[in-house]
């Protein structure tokens, strides 16, 4: 007995203690626990696969781009203020193209709700209609289709986002069928021309789906046949853009036309001159290029251009209500959420993505209550202070 | 119950060796909890028996036999497994795979780079600017090249593949690069260029003794220019001389005199430096640190492009060459102004990789991205391009904690 206690091998026994003997007890935070939208992120990820939570989480390239929308909030601080007044005295509605907002947050258009949870866009926009009526915007790459998604929230506002069509017939045949499910508001996004994921590239070296069919970087060689960018494997579907495209779509829209994915103040004035009713400063949440400047970095230079000429709606990177706060002293008039939407309802449901637009309303409140803006023009560039250069 | 414990207590001779073993894992691993125990609620609570025991234990005399010196018993690590080339999603993704293949000296000549520059510069994306008809063709010295990318010159490859320069230049041509072949090559001038179709250009170290055969030899395979490297003494393998040094200009006049071809050289950071390059006869200059023979001469050549393009770039073509891994470090080079740039370290971990297939897979892979960044820019063709693309930025504060 004794030699056998002797023996004992204290370094492996030592070895097996585990370092957090709670640790058999985590588990998934419930919704009533989240206290901001990151807490969601998790949540959302053990909920879906692998693809799934990449496809929401992925960006162009080395994803330099997504890093550095993040950073770029940490790049402005919000000037103390001097009198700081109480949440209740904060309201900052307004109203876009006819459309109440008590708080200038939208959702912004993301594709493929369903694979996030089966409720999917009915339920992120019945979930948006209950945290105060907060606009939604529908992606072109929808899981449901429009018609059913417009009547399932009651009082809520819809609108539609699609990509060019070179065909003008087929953009006719979008445009009516979005105006005709009563989405007013029509979204044209422009950037993300040729992007490219690695990171869904290595899922599918680790038996993910597959997603490069075409050219692609993984294709190699060129046909002699091929000319301009498919002979630099660079696939050409979206290199046809022009603004005479824009002034045919501004044809056809009868309701407020908005470009999505203007980052530079030259397209700014020229989406005005070619008829946009509003732009949104969008990088895509980092999915259009690498190694592109922040939003929140090229915000003051775009506002500089539109000069309050349009409203402005800015997105990439919010996750914050004092994010909101910064992207509006910059010059915006409202910000879409994107993949912090997507975590809500992919971690909880149509109720999660409730509570999330709801923590962020609350937390703008906070900020702006606590820098004594009582009305959303108090925001402005005079509460913050820019760091970035 | 109580048996139980006991009898997992029982010192087996193997489970002794593994007290001396300095391997964390392997304790780990021997460990495990022995059948029986079902969760770890329980093993932890027979493990803190086993503690207890064992203090008591230390106070006794141990009547098992003394530990014997320890074994290593590592599961054995399965064998290195390339990669299928066509996994690799970007270029810096062909560094481990040389790794791999060359082990852990020969690959350090080609390992590293320094990027920290590139990160501190971002692209103008502009929108609704058809670019389907991108062209990167451009003409240097009297050929058009598919692209502004050139395999540039490293020294006897044959470290890295057995094919050596032959696999470089089918390679490079089946990507439809030009090369710059290393006076230094492992092979005759003449085997290459008879396995490349696209330009090759010959390099050479100004001060070499052999550099009248070399340049001959250049002519007889109708190489299309000479680059001619800056203080990097007589062979790759020589001494790096230091970046203080002088510049011999009469070694370039040496060879200029000596080539009826365009002499490009090599080395230049300094405006003034490139303005004397083009009074010496130079037709082009390539901005490079690089100093022979030691690797640790890497900072980022980018923020040295502008300022000779400034002093030379209406007169001669200038090129860059240093780190460029990605489409939008070479976009940003154009931005600057640069013509072109040298490819070193990525094309060799393609060579020792995969041979002529990793070169052409590294090389186009830096065609398309750099093509891609264009149309995103709304930059059609090279002439397009211009310092607009580009935003350089001071070093920014430190991100504070905003990340959740």
């Amino acid at each position: 007995m004794a030699g056998f206690v002797a023996g004992a091998p204290v370094s492996a026994a030592v070895a097996q203690i585990d370092p957090s003997p709670f640790g058999e007890h985590r588990r998934a935070l419930s919704l009533a626990e989240m206290q901001t939208a990151f807490d969601f992120e998790p949540v959302f990820r053990g909920n879906v696969s692998l693809p799934v939570y990449d496809y929401t989480a992925h960006g162009d390239g080395s994803e330099f781009n997504v890093q550095r929308n993040r950073q770029a909030f940490d790049w402005v601080d919000i000037a103390p203020a001097r009198n700081a007044i109480p949440e209740a005295q904060v309201d900052l509605s307004s109203e876009l193209f006819g459309v109440r907002m008590k708080f200038p947050i939208l959702i912004a258009p993301t594709a493929a709700m369903v694979p996030l949870h089966p409720e999917g866009e009915i339920g992120m926009f019945k979930a948006a209609t209950a945290a105060w009526n907060t606009l939604m915007i529908l992606s072109t790459n929808t899981s449901t289709p429009v018609a059913k998604v417009a009547p399932s929230a009651p009082g809520g506002t819809l609108w539609a986002q699609f990509y060019p069509q070179q065909n003008l017939a087929a953009t006719q045949q979008w445009m009516d069928t979005y105006q005709n499910a009563g989405c007013n508001g029509i979204i044209v996004t422009v950037d993300q021309q040729a992007a490219y994921y690695e990171r869904s590239l290595q899922n599918r070296n680790l038996g993910g789906r597959v997603r490069t069919a075409g050219l692609g970087q993984g294709a190699r060689g060129a046909a002699a046949t091929l000319t301009g960018a498919a002979r630099y494997r660079v696939n050409p579907g979206r290199l046809w853009y022009t603004w005479q495209y824009i002034d045919a779509v501004r044809k056809m829209v009868k309701g407020p036309l908005l470009l999505k994915g203007i980052q530079d103040p030259e397209d700014a004035r020229l989406a005005i001159a070619h008829g946009a009713d509003a732009i949104i400063v969008s990088n895509h949440g980092g999915r259009s290029m690498d190694y592109g400047p922040s939003t929140l970095e090229i915000m003051p230079e775009i506002a500089a251009a539109v000069n309050g000429r349009i409203p402005i709606l800015f997105d990439s990177g919010i996750r914050r209500g004092a994010d909101i706060f910064k992207a509006l002293a910059l010059g915006a008039d409202g910000v879409c959420l994107g993949r912090a939407a997507r975590w809500g309802l992919g971690a909880f449901g149509p109720a999660g993505a409730q509570r999330l637009i709801e923590i962020l309303q609350r937390e703008l409140v906070q900020v702006a209550a606590a820098a004594g803006c009582a009305k959303l023009t108090d925001i402005n560039k005079t509460r913050v202070k820019i760091n970035f250069a | 119950m109580l048996r139980r414990k006991l009898d997992l207590l029982r010192p087996a001779p193997e489970k002794r060796e593994l007290i001396n073993a300095d391997d964390e894992t392997i304790v780990a691993k021997e460990t495990r909890f022995p059948a029986g125990v079902t969760s770890r609620r329980q093993a932890i609570g027979v493990t803190g028996t086993a503690v207890c025991a064992s203090l008591v234990g230390t106070a006794m005399p141990a009547l098992g036999a003394p530990a014997q010196t320890a074994t290593p018993l590592r599961e054995p690590t399965p064998p290195p497994a390339l990669a299928p080339q066509a996994d690799l999603v970007n270029v810096l993704a062909y560094e481990p795979q040389a790794r791999l293949v060359l082990g852990p000296q020969k690959v350090a000549p080609i390992l590293g780079s320094d990027r920290t520059v590139t990160d501190r510069i971002t692209l103008r994306p502009r929108v609704n600017i058809p670019t389907r008809d991108l062209d990167l063709t451009s003409t240097l010295f009297g050929d058009e090249h598919f692209a502004p990318i050139i395999v540039g010159p490293i020294a006897d490859q044959k470290r890295f593949h057995a094919e050596g320069e032959a696999a470089m230049a089918r390679g490079a041509s089946a990507a439809k690069a030009a090369m710059v072949v290393s006076s230094d090559a492992s092979l005759p001038l003449a085997t290459i260029a008879q396995a490349a179709t696209t330009p090759l250009w010959l390099q050479v170290y100004a001060n070499s003794p052999k550099v009248k055969d070399v340049l001959a030899e250049a002519s007889a395979v109708r190489a299309k220019a000479v680059i001619v490297t800056l203080n990097a003494g007589t062979s790759a393998s020589g001494p790096a001389t230091p970046a203080s040094a002088r510049i011999d200009w009469s070694a370039v006049d040496a060879v200029v005199k000596a080539t009826s071809l365009p002499v490009i050289v090599k080395g230049i950071t300094r405006a003034e430096d490139a303005k004397e390059a083009v009074a010496h006869g130079a037709k082009g200059v390539v901005v490079s640190n690089y100093r022979g023979g030691d690797a640790a001469a890497l900072t980022g050549t980018l923020l040295f492009v502008a300022p000779v393009v400034q002093a030379v770039g209406d007169q001669i073509p200038v090129l860059v060459d240093g780190s460029f891994r990605r489409g939008t470090d070479i976009l940003k080079a154009l931005g600057f102004g640069a013509k072109g740039v040298l490819i070193g370290r990525p094309v060799m971990w393609g060579l020792a990789a995969y041979g002529a297939d990793g070169v052409q897979g590294v090389v186009e892979m830096l065609q398309t991205e750099l093509a891609r960044y264009m149309c995103m820019c709304g930059r059609p063709s090279l002439a397009s391009v211009n310092s607009s693309v580009l935003r350089v930025h001071a070093a920014l504060p430190p991100a504070r904690i905003n990340g959740g």
